[in-house]
């Protein structure tokens, strides 16, 4: 019983932080910007979701109101970069950094317990209608210039692409699947604390790679799903790892074994179809 | 007159590239444009197809549609992306990109159509990624990109550089059947002596202006 559980809680976080992958996968694998912004966007939605909940709003307006708090921190890391000429990586990291005050602002405390039996089963309906609507897009004439801009963007700019715009919508996407990432989490997780961002990029890298290496399949509509059935399989290694008595680890060895994961997995030699896949990893 | 470049001066920090350049294209002219290595002629293209601003001088152009095949090969396509996709990227040009799937019956068979005339058998490679190309099919797909839609004037910089002699050749005829049979206005960068034949004038980049050869 304990078992079942376990496994039931790896598949729920592990879908759960999937949003996660997804939205890097989109920053990082096709717009190819290094946005660290998501250890800020993450927290930022559970404060702002947590907040509205213990107000009594509704579940559906304060997860809705995490998306677009993300969103819009998406979009300040997009200003950064774009305005004021930040380059990808320090422009995530500020934003991320200031985030940090602005959402213990909002929590007043450093952690805060959530109202007990918020339901969000409809959620996973929710992370379906993703993968289906990502995957559709990446596929339409839109899709293919806002991949252009990951690849090329002074072909972009001269077929005709506005590379900023893009960008914009990209990282704005991007952070608003983190918030409601995010804000699911804290829900699921039944508490909001300031310092549950820490080393996010990591997992949400993780289910990154080793969904392309499980799914190495070009379609985006299989790309997006690997993000959360990669997500699910690192909860279980990490559950596996952490029950398995024979293995002595405790739960601060989480990062060590998360590390050393990663690289399992990228120097791995589930190589077949490589050319296939994004072949940055 | 279609194209007109005045006095125009380009300088990068304090290097001079082009220094006074006077040059007018004529509605349907095809100029060879030669000069060594690093004279300016790529800049030149720059500057025409607007990427860059003139530091002097001005340029009038009578060209809504500027289509250009950069020299790079990697420069003109997208190499994570499967051949047909380079197309219907290129296919977008300069209109709205809207919400339907950007690969459709009709457009592969334009694109099969349009690949064929190369001779290179790309049309049976549609879903092969550009990355597994070699430089000249990269640079005769990016040709195929820059004429799939309507445009008035072409700018080719040394597009048959990574051929070997005999496809060099073969693009080099179907470059001169396109823009002659559609009448369109061509500037051309070479290093082939034997493409200088196919302007109807030879102009050679020396010392940051244009002369004639
Ligand atoms: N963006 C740039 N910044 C600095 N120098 C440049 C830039 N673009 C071109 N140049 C310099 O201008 C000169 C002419 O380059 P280019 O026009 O590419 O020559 P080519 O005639 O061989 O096409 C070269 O010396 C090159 O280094
Ligand atoms: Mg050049």
């Amino acid at each position: 019983m304990a078992w079942a559980n376990e496994i039931s809680s790896c598949i729920a976080l592990g879908l759960l932080q999937g949003i996660l992958g997804t939205a890097l996968f989109l920053t990082l694998r096709i717009l190819n910007f290094t946005d660290l912004t998501c250890e800020g966007s993450f927290v930022f939605g559970a404060c702002v979701s947590s907040m509205l909940l213990g107000r009594g709003y509704g579940v559906c307006v304060s997860v809705a109101t995490a998306f677009a708090a993300g969103g819009v921190a998406g979009l300040c890391t997009g200003v950064l970069n774009i305005v004021f000429k930040v380059k990808d990586i320090l422009a995530g990291i500020l934003v991320a950094f200031m985030l940090y005050s602005i959402n213990l602002r909002i929590m007043g405390v450093p952690n805060i317990t959530l109202p007990e039996n918020v339901a969000i089963g409809g959620v996973y309906l929710f992370g379906f209608g993703i993968v289906c609507i990502l995957g559709y897009l990446l596929t339409t004439d839109w899709g293919l210039a806002f991949r252009s801009v990951g690849q090329n963007q002074a072909l972009a700019k001269t077929t005709g692409v506005s590379v900023k715009k893009m960008t914009f919508i990209g990282l704005a996407l991007s952070n608003a699947l983190i918030g409601l990432s995010g804000s699911l989490f804290s829900i699921n997780q039944g508490f909001c604390d300031i310092g549950s961002g820490t080393g996010l990029l990591i997992v949400g890298l993780a289910s990154v790679i080793i969904g392309e290496k499980v799914l190495p399949f070009r379609s985006f509509y299989l790309k997006i799903l690997g993000c959360f059935f990669g997500s699910v399989l690192y909860r279980f290694f990490i559950c596996l790892a952490l029950n398995l008595d024979s293995s002595q680890l405790k739960p601060s060895d989480v990062n060590i074994v998360t590390g050393l994961l990663i690289l399992a997995f990228m120097s791995s030699k589930i190589t077949f179809r490589r050319r296939l896949t994004c072949p940055s990893s | 007159m279609s194209l007109q470049l005045n006095n125009v001066s380009m300088q990068f920090n304090e290097r001079k590239i082009l220094d006074g350049l006077n040059l007018s294209v004529a509605e349907g002219e095809f100029v060879v444009i030669v000069g060594e290595n690093g004279a300016g002629k790529s800049t030149l293209f720059n500057l025409i197809a607007g990427l860059e601003k003139p530091t002097a001088g001005q340029i009038v152009r009578n060209f809504s549609k500027i289509t250009r095949v950069m020299q790079d090969p990697k420069a003109g396509t997208l190499e994570n992306m499967t051949i047909k996709e380079n197309l219907a990227f290129a296919y977008k040009r300069a209109s709205r990109r809207g919400w339907l799937p950007c690969i459709s019956k009709a457009r592969l068979s334009l694109f099969r159509e349009k690949l064929t005339l190369l001779n290179m058998k790309l049309e049976n490679r549609l879903n092969d990624l550009v990355e597994n190309l070699s430089g000249g099919q990269r640079q005769a797909l990016a040709f195929a990109m820059a004429i799939l839609v309507d445009y008035d004037m072409i700018l080719l910089d040394e597009v048959t550089a990574a051929l070997n002699p005999e496809s060099a050749q073969n693009l080099m005829e179907l470059i001169n059947k396109t823009v002659r049979d559609n009448k369109k206005t061509c500037l051309m960068i070479t290093h082939n002596p034997d493409h200088k034949k196919y302007g109807d004038r030879v102009l050679t980049l020396e010392n940051g202006r244009l002369l004639s050869a």
